[in-house]
């Protein structure tokens, strides 16, 4: 009998907590909705606010049913006058009375006005039909960063209802009722949460003959640096690891970790920079290794990479023509948001892909993506682009030049003799003067892309800490080591092979690399030496280059200035 | 050291006459370039109103107030009545260019042109149809000129500088250019490609109805490419004559004339009956696309990869899509056969957010070395949350075993062959596919709109693919098409695409049983394709 009361109790007791639930899922999907309509940063904690946000709920429901907001035919007075009525009473109903301004108000009401058909249109959301959960996050995502908050919430919601798995649909589901200010609801979701479906394990590829090693540089034991190196774990990579702390701390942080999930770990003494770090780990490979890969910590690997990347090595190995071959990218940068970060770390690779591509895929959104991976058609080899110069609405044009992960052979970094620690952001020039002189090539490879989180570890970095620990300036060091060296200007030296050269010739390259005969464009090293000889100010035609305005290089009988 | 070429003084004026056209087109957003020859006052009237536009826009204070964009919008809508006299009171389909914030007014000088760098001058011409296409048509003309002032080799420049002549109706002055005729031949020269041989056999059956332009530049492409196999060209009987004989016959193109307006499905069963009997392979090629100079061995490295696997039904090559409104000089360089250059402008296109959905793309995407499920250009659509994969492409290939096993495609389904494959191929399954190649690139829609519309509206025959397609396999069209593109690929895409570039292709045969569960269960209740065209005259409401 008193097993009997407690079971109801217990299911009495369940039964609120799923009212519960549902209700602050309600209020999630109101607290965005008003947060959409209103054009405000932050979703609105209705929790907070329950009949100022009731009147938000009940005015939209008019404006949508009554005044025909969902009407793409609508008269431009009538969508201007709805608009402006509905901003100013939701963003006064929400109390941010601050966000009143008239330059902000009048911004986004005319973007709504703009994009007034597309934001109703509805969305075709996969949360039943999918026995994957894959699309309702993905779409979710892409919903959100498209400024459709609501959308997201409700593609998630319906997920969550659904009979369907939802393991990923409830934490971020958790994550976003956290936000607003539900963290009781939320640890409740998390903890009901059902277990995650196992991935499915990656079968290793057994490289044909060469033999690989992955040199990781890091200076943080972050979440992301662990996402990154579990992800190469997984994927289908054979070889060695090897992770290089630099000596930015004295504490040796990131050895717990690369111990416990066996890949090489060694700590720089001092903070020594990439270059030094580089060649610190290319020691620690064992001495059969012939391919190098070197890596930033925060990319995201695919499941499958490495026998593509193998292949290629293969098929070029021998003909010393090839010294670097880097791996194709997409770049994003944490403020794409939250999510983005978290589906990082959980090492969901597939769908932060294809989010990222399908944001590059809306024009509105494309710039927060950068796409550096060789296109359609382009196999094995391709130039991609330089995600820091290359930008077409502005008529810059850069192949990619060292990606953030990057192979070569071990004889070439012998050859080279080893990485200049003086040159710290600009080793991978070192290859191009290698290969101007052995006429090698550097491409792209046709690869899966990884994914890679940008400036995670600087940004960690605390300026005061830099100059605490009296660091040398890296950048000016490099500059003036790179003139000392070679004897050239680093942006000249760069810019005229990569933005002059291989821009103009580039078709060239291509169309001969892919058949790999790499002796049809041996002219392109002797074009780069003739620039390199003539160019000066006076006839140089890229007007973007940074030292324009004290480029040594003024008078072509006037010799270099001496450093 | 090139010696600087000065052009003749008529030259020189018409030129400035062309880049006031370009300008006022830029500011107005007006389609077709303004002719001021031989109208020296309105040519005046039109300048002094521009430098007052542009003065007041340099000089704008920092933020822009209602009255400084009121005020802005009476000089353009001035400049265009002065321009263009009554007609410029119309209003213009392509907005004006967004007027620039804190009057930073974009210059040539801004632009890296590449015009005394190199000898080779394809990235000036390049450019210079870029900034055409980004509404700075003044800086294009100008980096044109540019470059023909400096005394390097300039055919090409001289050719796009007498075209954009032409085009402002300056006839005399374009009379003047030298050496126009040798640089629009330049690219007419057929060039020996190294053809790429294969162990399968190939053949590729090109439907048309007219000799167009635009069909000759195609087939000239593709006879000048790398291909292996051979080349049919069936002309549908939309006219009583051979038309396009003469210009097979020049290509030595094979040539199949209909004697009737069929349709695709029968003009594809003649073509593909009168090919060679022990052909491997067949591929339907629309007749607007110009092909890349080497993409076969592409393709055979894909069919070569799966064919003996009986696995892949459908492989389509990708492509890059545009619309001949878009820019007369695109459609130009098409006729022109300029693929490198075409290719280049339209991949800068999609770089350019302010233009990126001028071009549609249905391609493989990086990473995937063999094969891709690509995307549909006419419903995949990111900003709208509309998803479908590649369908059928502007070049399509399947086993002629395929065909046989149909028993030839249904001429009572005038255009729905295409369907039929589809159908047998999710029903044996074979993989619908795209393969990873240089990108072929149609311009789209180009021979429909030369159709007599009520021609075809009388034709009646000639409208029941979509009945027939239902009466024959039991579904409606749109189900069909979306329930395996929308549905089920869409979902398992992830799968399909690692499978098959594995060659694994019995690790994703649960897709198929998934399809046909789905088409089986699929009701508007349980549909969540909201955006699906039928949705309103659905035919699967109830389940019994």
């Amino acid at each position: 009998m008193k097993s009997l009361r407690q079971q109801e109790k217990s299911t009495k007791q369940s039964l609120s907590v799923d009212r519960k639930v549902s209700a602050a899922l309600d209020r999630l999907v109101l607290g965005a909705l008003i947060q959409e309509h209103a054009g405000l940063k932050k979703p609105v904690k209705v929790g907070r606010r329950p009949r100022t946000s009731q009147f938000s709920k009940k005015l939209i429901r008019v404006a949508e049913t009554r005044w025909g907001l969902h009407d793409p035919t609508l008269s431009q007075s009538r969508l201007v006058f709805l608009y402006c009525m509905m901003v100013i009473c939701l963003r006064l109903a929400s109390g941010q009375l601050w966000k009143l301004g008239l330059q902000s108000t009048i911004a986004f009401i005319k973007t709504r006005i703009a994009t007034h058909v597309a934001q109703h249109r509805p969305v075709a959301s996969y949360a039943n039909t999918s026995p994957k959960e894959d699309q309702a996050l993905r779409l979710s995502l892409l919903l959100r960063r498209m400024g459709r908050p609501s959308a997201a919430a409700q593609v998630l919601v319906d997920r969550y209802h659904s009979e369907q798995p939802s393991h990923i649909t409830t934490k971020l589901l958790a994550s976003w009722l956290t936000d607003t200010g539900e963290a009781k609801v939320a640890k409740h979701l998390t903890d009901k949460a059902p277990a995650s479906d196992v991935p499915e394990t990656v079968t290793r590829y057994k490289p044909q003959r060469l033999r690989y090693g992955v040199v990781v540089l890091t200076m943080f034991d972050t979440d992301i640096f662990r996402a990154s190196i579990r992800s190469l774990i997984e994927s289908d990579f054979d070889g060695t690891i090897v992770v290089v702390e630099d000596g930015n701390e004295s504490a040796e942080q990131c050895r717990a970790f690369c111990e416990s999930v066996g890949v090489i770990y060694v700590k720089s003494a001092s903070w020594v920079g990439c270059a030094a770090g580089l060649n610190l780990g290319i020691d620690q490979l064992p001495e059969d290794t012939e391919i190098v890969v070197t890596s930033h910590n925060d990319v995201l690997w695919p499941p499958t990479w490495f026998g593509s990347l193998d292949r290629v090595w293969n098929d070029v190995y021998d003909t010393k023509r090839v010294s670097l071959l880097n791996l194709g990218y997409m770049q994003f940068n944490a403020r794409l948001g939250k999510d983005f970060r978290d589906i990082f770390v959980q090492g969901r690779y597939d769908d932060l892909l294809w989010v990222l591509r399908a944001i590059r895929d809306c024009p509105d959104l494309m710039d927060d993506v950068q796409d550096v991976s060789v296109k359609p058609g382009e196999d094995p080899f391709g130039l991609a682009r330089d995600p820091w110069v290359d930008w077409i609405p502005d008529f810059r044009q850069m192949p990619g030049r060292y990606s953030v992960a990057a192979s070569f052979p071990l004889q070439v970094w012998r050859e080279i003799g080893h990485f200049d620690s003086n040159l710290a952001f600009a080793f991978d020039l070192q290859f191009l003067d290698y290969n101007v002189a052995n006429k090698r090539w550097a491409f792209f490879v046709n690869t899966p892309p990884l994914v890679h989180l940008k400036s995670s570890d600087t940004e960690n970095l605390a300026p005061e800490k830099v100059n605490e620990a009296s660091t040398p300036d890296f950048m000016a060091q490099t500059y003036d080591r790179f003139k000392e060296k070679y004897g050239w200007h680093i942006e000249h030296y760069l810019n005229l092979y990569f933005s002059e050269s291989t821009v103009i010739h580039g078709d060239a390259i291509l169309a001969s690399a892919n058949a790999l005969r790499f002796s049809d464009i041996d002219f392109v090293f002797d074009d780069f030496l003739h620039r390199l000889d003539t160019r000066v100010l006076d006839n140089c035609e890229i007007t973007w280059c940074r030292s324009r305005a004290e480029c040594p290089y003024v008078d072509p009988m006037k010799p270099v200035p001496s450093c | 050291m090139p010696i600087p070429i000065k052009l003749p003084e008529e030259v020189d004026k018409a030129i400035e006459r062309v880049r006031l056209s370009g300008e006022v087109q830029d500011w107005t957003g007006i389609l077709k370039p303004v002719r001021f020859v031989g109208q020296p006052q309105r040519e005046q009237k039109t300048r002094k109103v521009l430098a007052l536009l542009q003065k007041r826009v340099r000089n704008a204070p920092l933020k822009r107030s209602a009255i400084n964009a009121l005020i802005n919008s009476v000089l353009i809508k001035s400049l265009k009545v002065i321009s263009q006299g009554k007609r410029g009171w119309r209003r213009e389909k392509v907005r004006s260019i967004a007027l620039p914030i804190n009057g930073q007014i974009k210059s040539l000088e801004d632009v890296t042109g590449y015009v005394t760098a190199s000898d080779n001058e394809d990235q000036v011409v390049r450019l210079a149809l870029l900034l055409r296409l980004m509404h700075r048509r003044r800086d294009a003309l100008d980096l044109l000129v540019k470059r023909i002032r400096s005394g390097l080799a300039s055919h090409q420049c001289q050719f796009w500088l007498h075209y954009l002549l032409i085009e402002a109706g300056e006839k005399r002055a374009s009379k003047l250019l030298t050496n126009t005729k040798e640089s629009l031949q330049t690219n007419q020269v057929s060039t020996n490609t190294v053809r790429h041989r294969s162990k399968l056999r190939y053949g590729i059956v090109m439907l048309t109805m007219f000799d167009s332009e635009v069909f000759k530049s195609s087939l000239r492409s593709l006879a000048q490419s790398d291909f292996d196999g051979e080349i049919l060209v069936v002309e549908d009987g939309y006219e009583a004559d051979s038309v396009c004989r003469e210009t097979c016959e020049h290509l030595k193109v094979k040539y199949l004339k209909q004697s009737q307006w069929h349709g695709s499905a029968a003009a594809m069963n003649d073509g593909i009956a009168h090919l060679e009997s022990h052909t491997d392979i067949v591929m339907f090629a629309h007749n607007d696309i110009l092909w890349p100079q080497r993409w076969f061995d592409w393709y055979d490295r894909a069919w070569q990869a799966a064919f003996s696997s009986q696995r892949l039904g459908l492989l389509n090559l990708g492509y890059v899509q545009f619309k001949r409104r878009q820019d007369p000089a695109l459609y130009e360089l098409f006729l022109r056969g300029e693929y490198a250059h075409l290719r280049w402008i339209l991949n800068a296109t999609r770089d350019v957010s302010q233009l990126k959905d001028r071009v549609q793309n249905s391609q493989v995407r990086s990473g995937e070395q063999l094969f891709g499920t690509a995307r549909d250009p006419w419903n995949d659509w990111t900003p709208d949350v509309r998803f479908m994969t590649g369908r059928f492409s502007v070049g399509a290939s399947f086993p002629v075993e395929s065909w046989r096993a149909l028993g030839g495609f249904d001429p009572s389904m005038p255009y729905g062959f295409d369907l039929e494959l589809q159908h047998y191929c999710l029903d044996n399954r074979k993989w619908i596919l795209f393969g990873n190649n240089p990108p072929l690139i149609h311009l789209a829609s180009n021979d429909t709109q030369a159709i007599d519309q009520d021609r075809l509206a009388k034709t009646t025959t000639l409208h029941q693919t979509y009945p027939q397609f239902e009466e024959k396999y039991g579904w409606q069209l749109e189900h069909f098409l979306n329930v395996y593109f929308s549905e089920t690929a869409f979902i398992y895409q992830d799968e399909i695409i690692r499978a098959a570039n594995a060659l694994q292709f019995d690790k994703i045969d649960f897709v198929f049983d998934d399809f046909q569960r789905r088409l089986r269960e699929r009701t508007l209740d349980n549909c969540e394709l909201t955006w699906c065209r039928s949705r309103s005259n659905c035919a699967y409401v109830n389940p019994a």
